[in-house]
């Protein structure tokens, strides 16, 4: 008996020791890591994010290597760097890129977790490259956190033979649109297509799209600082409006079952008519290379009192984490990432970055690239922008709109309920502190 | 008074076996108390190793439980306001309902699919291991490949619907994107892998039966089938009992698969607590909500399992 424990206890001071053992081996790298000479920056990407651009960012990589041998790079792609790297700040880790959306960007900055840029923005001269909407989406409390990863648009891509053939016109008011999705309709062509079963985030797409289309510019901008209620009127008719869009099968009800891809073939194969998406989707659509003419509008109006807008958005912001051992390194990298030969590739395949003495016009770009950048500076410069949730509505809002868009659609929950919802999240939202000034 | 004597003489003597049983007790007592404590020590890494594992996160859940907190931010201690809020949130008991609906199905088919297939698999003499390593695969095959597979089949246009349609049926179902059936559809899937589990299960049960009995009820005249169900099945109660007791705590805690297929729709048709519970963590930033809501799913557990064992301590045979 006393043999067995003896035997037993032997076991488990063994374990122990391996188990020790195993840790301090692991420190040891740890140690030997930060003492190697060479500077090592990580970042999260998206496995979600299209080929082309997880191409461009390791091509970028690769250049910038070359240039600063001291510095090496570790990309990690993830299915949800998102949530990713909330979960590692939070345990006070996380990437030295710190690779998010512009309303999380928000989050981190008010907690502390970021690295004010000013000074780099002073070194770099990046407050003169790029515009003041820009630097005022990416600041907190006055100083400034992040740089846009690029500049995006809802649009709308419209089969051009598909309407010729028909007759039909570009809508420029929610009636005329109800009336061309119900003349497509009737000739068994689905209007808009729309897939999400890979990404349901996609629905910010629609929350946006229909929010700056019904609301307009003021009155969105009024409801997102707080000046107008969620469950007013204005917001009501709103949701109604989209509601009846994809209660009469104007907007695919099957979405949930295919994914971004497979709403994208619908298009590009005939059966779709339209497509509402973002600038994101040039490519993608250039590529599929579909047999007929191709374009692009804007959403029109959803109401008669105010001017049709293009919903504009960061899509997503680069900054630097606190907890970054070389933030010179990473600061250098994120000034590569804007350097003009970089911008000039980006722009070529769609991706626009939001820089000022970035002559576009010069650049040998697809005509329909030309075509989204003309549209994303004419809103700009007159001020006919709708607001895009991932980066101007604040987090519990956008998050709550986005999620149960869905089930206001199909009668599980009322409009009423919905608007009242997000008045309680915009409220919470309010006493957090993260709605953004704009 | 010849009563009193005898009624007298029973209790003494069955006192006097008692005592006798008392003394055997002890004495079985000191020899198997070793071995109790040795089984104890044997025990002891695993235990220490669950409490460390389960215990630490447990008081951890619980104590962001009780605090509002953002998960990024300095979270601020709030009490039970969380458990407060779940009892008036609805979405949290439509997806409890989902859940039950999901208990329902898979208390019903994959367990009466499984008994059945291996019901008939322990007749066959030659190949068994071939059909049993067949039924097995999909098994082996990690959720996220199935998932995506069956999403596959489910799609409306390479799949069964779309076959469906070419064969001129109008409005086919659609599997992923009716709330009607998404829920179903997926339960579906998550069962045509769970059964396989169970066939294994009831097949190793069966290898147990008293074949004796099956052969004095058909000598009686007993079909097939009346064997099976009135001789064959409640031989192997206990691994019944087991199957539905895994099955309705797993029913509890499913996520995987409607993770994979819906994200919980369309709408929230195919919500179940667990992605709720998910998407407040890691979309709306509400851990501290979505704590609370896990603790109650750890509740439930713990309590459904204190009854079954309460109902088999006063007899009952689950």
């Amino acid at each position: 008996m006393k043999r067995k424990l003896a035997a037993l206890c032997a076991l488990s001071l063994t374990a122990t020791m391996l188990l020790t053992g195993c840790g301090s081996s692991d420190s040891g790298e740890k140690k030997e890591d930060s003492s190697a000479e060479s500077t090592e920056l990580t970042m999260f990407w998206g496995s979600g994010q299209s080929q082309e651009s997880t191409d461009h960012i390791k091509t970028v990589i690769s250049e910038f290597e070359e240039k600063n041998p001291d510095i090496k790079f570790n990309l990690s792609i993830v299915s949800d760097p998102e949530g990713q790297v909330k979960q590692q700040m939070a345990a006070g880790g996380g990437p030295d890129i710190v690779n998010t959306d512009t309303t999380s960007m928000q989050i981190f900055a008010s907690s502390g977790y970021l690295v004010p840029l000013d000074e780099y923005a002073e070194q770099y001269k990046w407050s003169e490259r790029f515009d003041q909407w820009v630097l005022d989406t990416l600041s907190y409390d006055g100083q400034w956190y992040g740089l846009p990863k690029e500049m995006v648009g809802l649009v709308v891509y419209y089969n051009e033979s598909m309407f010729k053939e028909n007759g039909w016109e570009i809508p420029t008011t929610y009636d005329e649109l109800v009336k061309l999705c119900e003349e497509m309709t009737a000739k068994d062509i689905l209007p808009f297509t729309f897939g999400s079963s890979d990404y349901k985030q996609a629905n910010q797409w629609w929350v946006s799209q229909l929010f700056s289309a019904g609301m307009g510019q003021e009155d969105l901008h009024k409801l997102l600082q707080g000046e107008m209620d969620w469950t007013s009127d204005e917001v009501r008719t709103t949701v109604e409006n989209f509601v009846n869009l994809w209660e009469n099968n104007y907007i695919y009800q099957d979405f949930a079952a295919i994914t971004m891809d497979e709403a994208r073939n619908l298009f590009t194969s005939g059966k779709a008519g339209m497509f509402m998406s973002g600038t994101w989707e040039v490519s993608p659509i250039e590529e599929a290379d579909p047999d007929f003419e191709w374009n692009i509008y804007q959403m029109p109006s959803w109401r008669n009192d105010a001017p049709s807008v293009l919903p504009v958005a960061l899509d997503g912001s680069y900054s630097i984490n606190t907890k970054c051992e070389n933030p010179d390194a990473a600061a250098k990298f994120l000034d590569y990432v804007y350097q003009k030969d970089v911008a000039v590739r980006m722009h070529q395949f769609g991706t626009l970055y939001p820089l000022n003495d970035l002559d576009t016009s010069s650049v040998d770009a697809p005509e329909k690239v030309k075509l989204l950048q003309n549209f994303l500076d004419d809103s700009l410069a007159t001020g006919k922008i709708g607001y895009c949730a991932w980066t101007y509505w604040p987090a519990n809002t956008d998050t709550y709109a986005w999620n149960n868009i869905e089930s206001v659609c199909m009668g599980q929950i009322s409009i009423d309920e919905y608007l009242e919802k997000l008045q309680e999240n915009f409220k919470v939202d309010e006493e957090k502190g993260n709605v953004l000034e704009f | 008074m010849k009563k009193k004597v005898m009624f007298l003489n029973f209790r003494i003597r069955k006192r006097v076996l008692d005592m006798k049983q008392i003394k055997k007790t002890k004495l079985i007592s000191k020899s198997e108390r070793k071995r109790e404590l040795l089984a104890w020590t044997m025990i002891l890494p695993a235990l220490l190793l669950n409490v460390f594992i389960m215990g630490g996160p447990i008081i951890g859940t619980f104590g962001i439980s009780l605090t509002d907190w953002d998960g990024i931010r300095q979270a601020s201690f709030i009490g039970l306001d969380n458990f407060k809020k779940l009892l008036q949130d609805t979405h949290f008991f439509w997806a409890a309902l989902n859940n039950l609906k999901w208990a329902v199905f898979f208390l019903i088919v994959p367990v009466i699919f499984a008994l059945i297939i291996a019901g008939i698999l322990r007749k066959v003499k030659r190949g068994q291991l071939i059909y049993r390593t067949l039924f097995f695969i999909p098994y082996i095959v990690p959720s996220v490949v199935v998932a995506k597979i069956w999403t596959l089949i489910y799609s409306p246009f390479y799949g069964i619907t779309a076959w469906l349609e070419k064969l001129g049926i109008q409005n086919p179902p659609k599997f992923l994107a009716d709330p009607n059936i998404s829920l179903f559809s997926v339960a579906f899937v998550d069962s045509w892998r769970y059964w396989v589990f169970l066939m294994v299960l009831f097949l190793t049960a069966f290898s147990q039966v008293d074949k004796s009995l099956e052969e004095a009820a058909m000598i009686d005249g007993a079909n097939p089938v009346q064997t099976f169900i009135n001789v064959t099945i409640p031989q192997i109660r206990p691994t019944i009992s087991m199957v539905l007791i895994l099955t309705t705590i797993w029913s509890v805690t499913t996520f995987d698969f409607v993770y994979l297929m819906t994200g919980g729709g369309p709408g929230s048709s195919s919500e179940l607590v667990s992605t709720y519970m998910y998407r407040l963590a890691m979309q709306n930033q509400q851990p501290g909500y979505a704590s609370a809501i896990s603790l109650v799913m750890v509740l439930f557990s713990v309590v459904f399992m204190s009854v079954i064992g309460l109902l088999r301590k006063r007899g009952w045979e689950i």
